[in-house]
């Protein structure tokens, strides 16, 4: 018997526990995942992934299956969860070259952490957009069309906010590069 | 040393996310059953509702309908809700039409508060106590429904008519109270109309009524509105007429108005 789809199971979803939580345990890594790496709080991302299941339940018509899979809309409501969860509103903007401090570096105590922890606190200094192009291309490996549809900027200014992370984590991380060279 | 992308890449896959915590099932199906059991309480008081307001519509229909009946056998009971002071006016709406004729379009009964500059005509000042349309009976039978509701409860104007009385403010009907103050001082003789400079060119008696006959400057495409205003009635007019002006400066009348009968309680 083939697995139900997203949308049939959203449409039961307002009926029955059994296929909400189907839907759930479908996507509920992914969710939380990106919300994680979009807060830095466990916390967060726990109450960002329930309120983003949640929320399906409200409002399923705000799912439109023509725009995109259901994976997709998830990934911008994490998004735009995750923006509250900053203290955005919808529509603003948060300044992204303005607020780089070009002499930002990796303060020595970082050199002595675990591998992943110092990329953890390099990618939560991001700017929230360039986290967010960043996160969902490096680690969801979405393409880039569905980044630009999912963040509803143009393609050209994905590509733009990816490489300003990239050179900003270049930037940031050299010191343990040279240091975990040195090692 | 500036590291390559590939060491970039490679660290960056360094930082793995850790699975989500069993808790989050708990929490979801907790929250699932929370909006659940709400949205069913409020189905089941929608459908506790639904019957009730039906009855209620169906009850202020009834009363409606009553209303219009008794006030259609007993027009005098009308008056009960008119305050004291208010000037009744039984007026005829006219059409002047191509061939030369006039027909009537609309015969109504209305009371009027009196404007004073502190502004009593806060709640509109004309209530229409009823109304008929020659030819139209239809519109009459509606105006029998919903004026006399209207003239008992005015406020509800506001309800059933909202488009009518959006932007009318209190502030509006004050500024509408002290304008006729100021008309009446200066006895009945505006300077302005909606905009357009207005000259007196006579007075006239009308129903016993001595009036000020004020009209509008006659410019080209553009309407003319000659009124006539009684002091004694605080500068409310007992005759209006409404021409347009035609590009050799003739005035071809296309509609006006004239009391029939005024009152005062």
């Amino acid at each position: 018997m083939p697995e139900p789809t997203d949308e049939a199971l959203l449409a039961l979803a307002g009926e029955s526990e059994t296929a909400f939580l189907l839907l759930f345990e479908r996507h509920r890594e992914v969710i939380f995942r990106v919300a994680l790496r979009l807060t830095n709080s466990f916390a967060a991302a726990e109450d960002i992934t329930q309120e983003c299941f949640l929320g399906l339940l409200d409002t399923p018509r705000r799912f439109d299956p023509a725009k995109g899979p259901l994976r997709t809309y998830l990934y911008g409501a994490v998004r735009n969860l995750a923006r509250k969860h900053h203290g955005l509103l919808d529509g603003d903007v948060e300044l992204e070259d303005a607020e780089i401090d070009d002499g930002a570096e990796l303060p020595r105590v970082f050199l002595q952490q675990e591998q992943s922890q110092v990329i953890q606190q390099a990618i939560s200094d991001l700017p929230l957009p360039q986290r967010e192009a960043l996160v969902l291309f490096q680690y969801e490996e979405l393409a880039l069309e569905e980044i630009a549809a999912i963040l509803g900027i143009e393609v050209g200014a994905v590509k733009s906010r990816l490489h300003r992370a990239r050179a900003r984590l270049k930037r940031i991380l050299t010191p343990y590069f040279q240091g975990s060279n040195a090692r | 040393m500036t590291p390559s992308d590939d060491d970039l890449n490679g660290l960056l896959k360094t930082w793995t996310a850790p699975k989500s915590p069993d808790s989050l099932e708990r929490r979801i199906r907790r929250g699932y059953r929370e909006r659940m059991r709400s949205r069913t309480k409020a189905r089941r008081w929608t459908a506790r509702l639904l019957p009730i307001a039906g009855k209620l519509a169906g009850a202020m229909a009834a009363a409606v309908v009553l209303l219009a009946v008794i006030t259609q056998a007993f027009p005098q009971s009308l008056n009960l809700f008119v305050p004291p002071g208010s000037i009744m006016i039984e007026s005829e709406f006219l059409e002047y039409r191509d061939d030369g004729s006039v027909a009537v379009t609309e015969y109504r009964t209305s009371s009027l508060r009196r404007p004073t500059a502190n502004g009593v005509m806060a709640d509109g000042g004309e209530t229409v106590l009823s109304r008929s349309f020659p030819g139209h009976p239809l519109r009459t039978a509606a105006g029998d429904l919903i004026d006399p509701m209207l003239a008992i409860f005015p406020r509800a104007h506001r309800l059933i008519d909202p488009l009518l009385y959006k932007g009318f403010t209190r502030q509006f009907f004050m500024q509408v109270g002290q304008k006729t103050a100021d008309r009446i001082r200066n006895g009945c003789t505006p300077t302005t109309l909606g905009g357009r400079p207005m000259t007196v060119i006579g007075h006239e008696t009308i129903l016993g009524y001595a009036t000020t006959v004020s009209q509008s400057a006659p410019e080209v495409g553009a309407f003319r509105l000659t009124l006539w205003f009684a002091p004694q009635l605080d500068c409310h007019p007992l005759a209006s007429k409404l021409g347009w002006v035609q590009a050799d400066g003739a005035v071809v009348v296309a509609s006006g108005w004239r009391a029939l009968k005024v009152t005062s309680r």
